[in-house]
């Protein structure tokens, strides 16, 4: 119940913002000062800040959780993969793909393939999937490794339990903690290269724009109008704060 | 020797097959993208007999296969060949290597000093360890051009210490190095409190106290000794992170290091510069996995626990 209370605003608020509708330019309203109708006042293209900061916000978190979610099914596709191979060549195949994925920073990774898909949500999705598989995979390895030594499963071999019977009842209900506990601890990290990538250009290609793209579009202004750098920025850090807390209060560490 | 040498035959070998995997990526990625390098240099005017001159030129024409084994083997003598433009690319890379690697190091050293201070005080001043854990959450949720724009603004524009980029002068790459090295430092800090607290626990620490030796001589002489190898293996692993996070100050700062240059080289579709690029990188992150190791026999020669009672 605790959990519902911290989750569901922010699942409210990330499902809103998505849905809303995007800020409209009005260049009459250029850098318009704070008011009731604008809250934050406006961009250099007279849009609401406030509104483009609620549309921003729907569309890291969006893009970020889908990314995040996708590395994690890579990953489980592949330690299956892994896991029917035991140590044969597709075992070592994906040992080396990781090994050879971790020697590059993700964000690079991340560049490397959002440049080759082109622009849109699809790409940059695929692109933080790709660059955080490697991780993931590693953890969720060194954990079925962990759990196969365990005295449990010996015990469930010599009292005659088959291979699905030790995967449904013993593995997975362990492997599902870690699944959730490797999510949360890692998402604030996809944050931070969805809005990267957004703030070195890499856009989703859709009207309304990222949290990372607003504090670069805005950053020229930063002497004049500081506050249309500084509220995304703001809210950037407030987002994975949060995300930060819900993993520190709720999924601690398997040990 | 004979140990030496099969640890050098082992990591050679690690190495060629990185190398081949990563050069099988990065062309594939390439090879499947919309758009090519004839079609980026020759223009939207171009006949179909300049095209394929240019894709002649920029070695399009070959087979994915010729491709790869020819990119392959510029990568593993590290010659790497020519870019589009037709520059030799490593002097490119050793060029921009060099910006970077400055970068790097300054924001090592910087995390150290500063990771190691902060641990220290949280050591020495129990009530400011909770204060450390608030500050490395509060820290790890900034993004690094977040720090990077708000430095520029504070210390270039507003107090007019250091110039807001460039990279004519070593001078000026403090300011990314300090805003790279927030990050990493207070996660070193915290690492190195944990390790503390740990160690403090001890029965050769309770002894020592027992005697009655200071907590700061405690701190410095015997327990920064015993968590020196981890500390250690722990920040150069960090050190990848700081490549990531060059390409981001790299861009603010308007700095032509590896990151721009890789950013730059994905724009004009130079593929044998990306291949170059990416191997070139990982080649930094796999030599510091390799000086890990070897601090790692080398420093447990030192440890001292339980051995100097």
């Amino acid at each position: 119940m605790r959990k519902l209370v911290w989750f569901l605003p922010a699942l409210f608020i990330i499902l809103f913002s998505f849905f809303a509708p995007a800020a409209k330019q009005d260049l009459s309203q250029a850098f318009c000062a704070i008011s009731s109708q604008n809250i934050l006042g406006c961009s250099p293209l007279g849009e609401s800040l406030f509104g483009q900061l609620i549309a921003g916000l729907g569309e890291t978190s969006l893009i970020a959780m889908s990314g995040r979610l996708l590395s994690l099914l890579f990953a489980i596709c592949s330690l299956t993969i892994v896991f029917f191979a035991k140590q044969g060549g597709m075992y070592s195949l994906f040992q080396r793909l990781a090994e050879a994925l971790l020697t590059i920073p993700s964000l690079l990774l991340a560049l490397a393939f959002q440049s080759t898909m082109g622009g849109g949500a699809v790409a940059m999705i695929a692109a933080i999937a790709v660059s955080e598989w490697a991780v993931n995979h590693k953890w969720l390895q060194t954990r079925l490794e962990y759990y196969n030594r365990e005295t449990f499963m010996a015990a469930a071999i010599v009292f005659g339990a088959n291979f699905w019977l030790r995967l449904r009842l013993h593995l997975m209900p362990h492997l599902w903690h870690d699944i959730i506990f490797l999510f949360f601890t890692f998402l604030p990290g996809s944050f931070l290269t969805v809005s990267a990538l957004e703030f070195l250009g890499f856009s989703i290609g859709s009207h309304r724009d990222g949290l990372g793209y607003l504090v670069a579009a805005n950053k020229d202004y930063i002497f004049s109008h500081p506050h249309l750098a500084a509220a995304p920025a703001i809210t950037l850090v407030l987002l994975i704060l949060y995300f930060t807390g819900i993993k520190n209060k709720f999924f601690k560490a398997p040990s | 020797m004979s140990r030496i040498f099969l640890f050098i035959w082992r990591r050679t070998l690690s190495w060629i097959i990185l190398a081949a995997i990563l050069t099988g990526l990065s062309l594939l990625l390439q090879t499947s993208r919309q758009g090519s390098a004839a079609l980026q240099l020759a223009g939207q005017r171009a006949s179909e007999a300049e095209i394929e001159l240019l894709r002649r030129e920029t070695g399009e024409n070959q087979s994915f296969l010729q491709q790869y084994l020819t990119t392959l083997r510029n990568n593993l003598t590290f010659q790497f060949g020519k870019s589009i433009r037709h520059e030799e690319i490593l002097p490119l890379l050793l060029r921009a290597g060099k910006i970077t690697l400055i970068i790097s190091s300054l924001t090592a050293l910087l995390s150290l000093i500063y990771g190691s201070l902060l641990a220290l005080l949280a050591a020495l001043y129990p009530t400011l360890r909770t204060l450390l854990e608030k500050i490395h959450y509060a820290v790890m949720a900034i993004p690094v051009f977040v720090l990077a724009i708000s430095f520029i603004w504070i210390f270039s524009l507003w107090l007019n210490l250091f110039p807001p980029g460039g990279a004519s002068a070593s001078g000026w790459f403090l300011l990314p190095a300090v805003a790279m090295s927030l990050k990493s430092g207070t996660r070193l800090a915290l690492f190195i409190s944990e390790f503390f607290e740990r160690e403090e626990k001890k029965h050769y620490a309770r002894t020592l106290k027992a005697f009655g030796i200071s907590r700061l001589r405690l701190y410095i002489v015997h327990l920064m000794k015993n968590i020196a190898l981890p500390s250690l293996s722990y920040w150069l692993v960090d050190f990848s992170s700081y490549l990531a996070g060059a390409a981001i100050v790299e861009t603010i700062f308007a700095l032509p290091g590896l990151g721009s240059l890789l950013i730059n080289a994905l724009l004009q579709y130079d593929s044998n510069l990306i291949s170059a690029t990416l191997v070139f990188s990982a080649f930094f992150v796999f030599l510091t996995s390799i000086v890990s190791e070897a601090l790692q026999v080398w420093f447990a020669k030192f440890s001292t626990e339980g051995s100097e009672l």
